[in-house]
């Protein structure tokens, strides 16, 4: 079946072959629109819920906004008393930065060291998998409670317990020294899904490899190490 | 024919006359016959205290046939800052947090009540001072007070007894004397029961509530802050933190710790763990409801050695009731507002079910609240002309919070140099006004 114009006359070659790219652009249109079709509650949901909030965070934060009032631009003097006059301000970055630099490696540190245990198990793989991972289907509301109570310096199991061995026990939440450090055990009770994270990739190395890194004389560490 | 002539003419003056009344109230037909206007009111209160509201509401909405009040309890201060943003306030609104009256007034978001008042002649003189003060920003009056909350001192008789104290302290030195006489420590060293807890934070310990008993002052004439420069806040932190010393910080922490939740009926007060209290007034209801068996009085705090003349005062914030910016029936809010703050029944009947203290000068006194000695105190307190407030500035609770923040510091120990810490203290209270009102702002 041959190309041709209204009037039966055949096309030309060139215009035969900018139709068919007129055409073919037209297809891969249309696949982009179905894409973005099948796209849009994503790009509604992220423009709705995170790019415009953070666009317009970024935009009111050079600005004097009250909440009733229009917003009034005041250039760089809401950074300015951030930083050179909010006494608490420097305190938070402080706690922040302590723990990242504490609690982060601690959690990734302790979630691989019960991956490989649970790789090493011989018996009980499965009930030491679900006991580890419980804590972290755990709300983290309910959590922070049941540990304010368990740390309760007075009522708490935990200090009633030292308190039978002669030991007074530490103030866990109360004190500053101790607040971040009982955080810290929070944070390392509830690592149930980087474990299993580990676990898998762990679980994901041959075994055969582990025996010849074991005969080309690797350590433990080194056997073991991500 | 005469006489039926004079007939008609009597009939058709009649008529005549029926319709011209029928003509001069023309409101009175139509308005028989319109829907009552729906003011919708936003208030804090909830569960049993909101069915009390309800019922005084009620009526004023059976006095007030034209209009009908839908009122919606647990609202906070977030809800009503949100819904004027949004436009869609309600008519009316109250807020728990008379701090935060310089937010709402200093940006219009509630409207200025001065002409409505003036147009009723109601003059803000029939308020104390003290609720004068909180619900006005910089000379606008946005707000009404709806009921106040007032400080005082409850003490435990039963453990008075046993310490052999016959009446309640009336300084501060009294009062450190009778708390160390109080006190009694387990074998360890720990506290059994704290005379007094002078820790700040604890239940309704902010240095607002102390600072009165010394008669401080916040600002100067220009609205800096003056807290180094009045000796009156020195006096009271140095005052505080030895009393902390003596019972020793950990110590204190730790049998907070040990306590009942301050709104339960393990109150510590309540259970006898603290022999004295500062707290306020709505505390009666709660022990007449938790612990009616309870031997306490109540008093107004101890004051400075050096200032007698202040006992009897204390310290004054409350409910502020106002009307949001963009309403459609300002009259009718406004009338609202006028009987809820400025009708002694209703402000009599409120304090009676709330046990709030009513917050006119006539409805503090009216023979329609309900007699109670414990009670009593708190309108005393409430009346009296040396009772005070906290500053109302742009930052609202902002400003009051970075101050206890900083008391909470202090009694810690980590602040080293008590003066020079006010000094900075200042400069950031100065600095949190200036942003919260934005630069070029005076």
């Amino acid at each position: 079946m041959s190309q041709s114009s209204v009037a039966g006359e055949p096309l030309p070659a060139a215009a035969l072959t900018v139709d068919r790219r007129r055409a073919r652009r037209k297809a891969a249109w249309r696949r982009r629109g179905l894409v973005l079709l099948f796209m849009s509650p994503w790009l509604v949901g992220f423009t709705v819920f995170f790019l415009y909030p953070l666009v317009m965070s970024a935009y009111l934060s050079f600005n004097h906004y009250d909440l009733l009032a229009p917003p009034r631009w005041v250039g760089w003097a809401n950074y300015h008393y951030l930083f050179w006059q909010d006494p608490q301000v420097w305190t938070a970055i402080k706690n922040t930065i302590w723990l990242i630099v504490v609690m982060v490696p601690l959690q990734i540190a302790f979630a691989f060291g019960l991956a490989v245990m649970l790789t090493r198990a011989r018996m009980g793989v499965g009930a030491f998998r679900t006991v580890f991972y419980l804590p972290a289907l755990a709300p983290p509301v309910a959590a922070t409670l049941a540990f304010v109570y368990i740390l309760n310096p007075v009522t708490g199991p935990v200090n009633v317990l030292l308190g039978h061995l002669g030991i007074q026990g530490p103030l866990w939440f109360q004190d500053p020294h101790w607040s971040k450090p009982s955080l810290v055990g929070l944070g390392l009770w509830g690592v149930g899904t980087i474990m299993i994270i580990f676990l898998a990739a762990v679980l994901d190395v041959p075994r055969q490899l582990y025996e010849s890194a074991e005969l080309d004389g690797a350590n433990a560490f080194q056997r073991s190490a991500p | 024919m005469r006489r039926v002539g004079t007939a008609f003419a009597v009939l058709a003056a009649l008529a005549l006359l029926a319709a011209g009344a029928a003509m001069s109230s023309p409101r009175a037909t139509p308005e028989a016959k319109t829907a009552p206007t729906k003011l919708t009111l936003w208030v804090g209160w909830s569960a049993r205290e909101l069915s009390v509201f309800k019922q005084v509401v009620a009526e004023y909405d059976k006095k007030n046939p034209n209009v009908t009040v839908d009122v919606v309890g647990s609202i906070n201060d977030n809800k009503i800052v949100a819904a004027i943003r949004a436009g869609t306030a309600p008519d009316v609104v109250s807020s728990f947090n008379s701090y935060n009256v310089g937010v709402y007034c200093g940006t219009g978001g509630w409207i200025n009540l001065a002409p409505l008042m003036a147009k009723d002649h109601i003059s803000a003189s029939m308020f104390p001072a003290a609720t004068q003060y909180y619900t006005q920003y910089n000379g606008v009056r946005c707000a009404l007070p709806l009921l106040a909350d007032t400080y005082g001192l409850y003490y435990n008789k039963t453990l008075f007894k046993a310490a052999g104290i016959t009446s309640p302290p009336k300084t501060m030195s009294e009062l450190a004397a009778d708390a160390k006489k109080l006190t009694v420590r387990n074998s360890n060293g720990t506290i059994k029961v704290a005379g007094i807890d002078p820790v700040i934070g604890f239940y309704e310990n902010v240095p607002e509530r102390w600072i009165t008993s010394y008669g401080g002052k916040w600002q100067d004439a220009k609205g800096n802050s003056i807290l180094s420069k009045d000796p009156a806040w020195t006096k009271w932190l140095t005052w505080q933190k030895s009393l902390v010393d003596w019972f020793g910080y950990n110590n204190l922490v730790r049998f907070q710790a040990g306590l009942g939740d301050e709104f339960s009926s393990s109150n510590a007060f309540e259970a006898g763990k603290v022999a004295m209290n500062l707290d306020g007034e709505w505390r009666v209801a709660f022990i007449q409801a938790e612990h009616p068996n309870l031997n306490y009085a109540t008093a107004p705090m101890p004051v400075d050695d050096a200032h007698p003349e202040l006992y009897g005062s204390g310290y004054i914030n409350g409910t502020i009731i106002g009307i949001p910016k963009n309403g459609k029936h300002t009259a009718e809010a406004w009338d609202l507002v006028r009987y809820l703050t400025t009708n002694s029944h209703a402000l009599a009947e409120l304090s009676n079910g709330l046990r709030n203290v009513p917050t006119t000068k006539a409805s503090a006194v009216s023979p329609e609240i309900k007699p109670d000695a414990h009670f009593a105190t708190f309108i005393k307190i409430f009346t009296n002309p040396k009772s005070t407030t906290s500053p109302i500035t742009a930052a609202g609770v902002a400003y009051t919070n970075l101050v206890q923040h900083f008391a909470t510091q202090w009694q810690a120990g980590q602040v080293k140099n008590l003066h020079s810490g006010l000094v900075s203290l200042d400069k950031q209270l100065d600095a949190l006004v200036h942003q919260a009102k934005g630069p070029g702002v005076p």
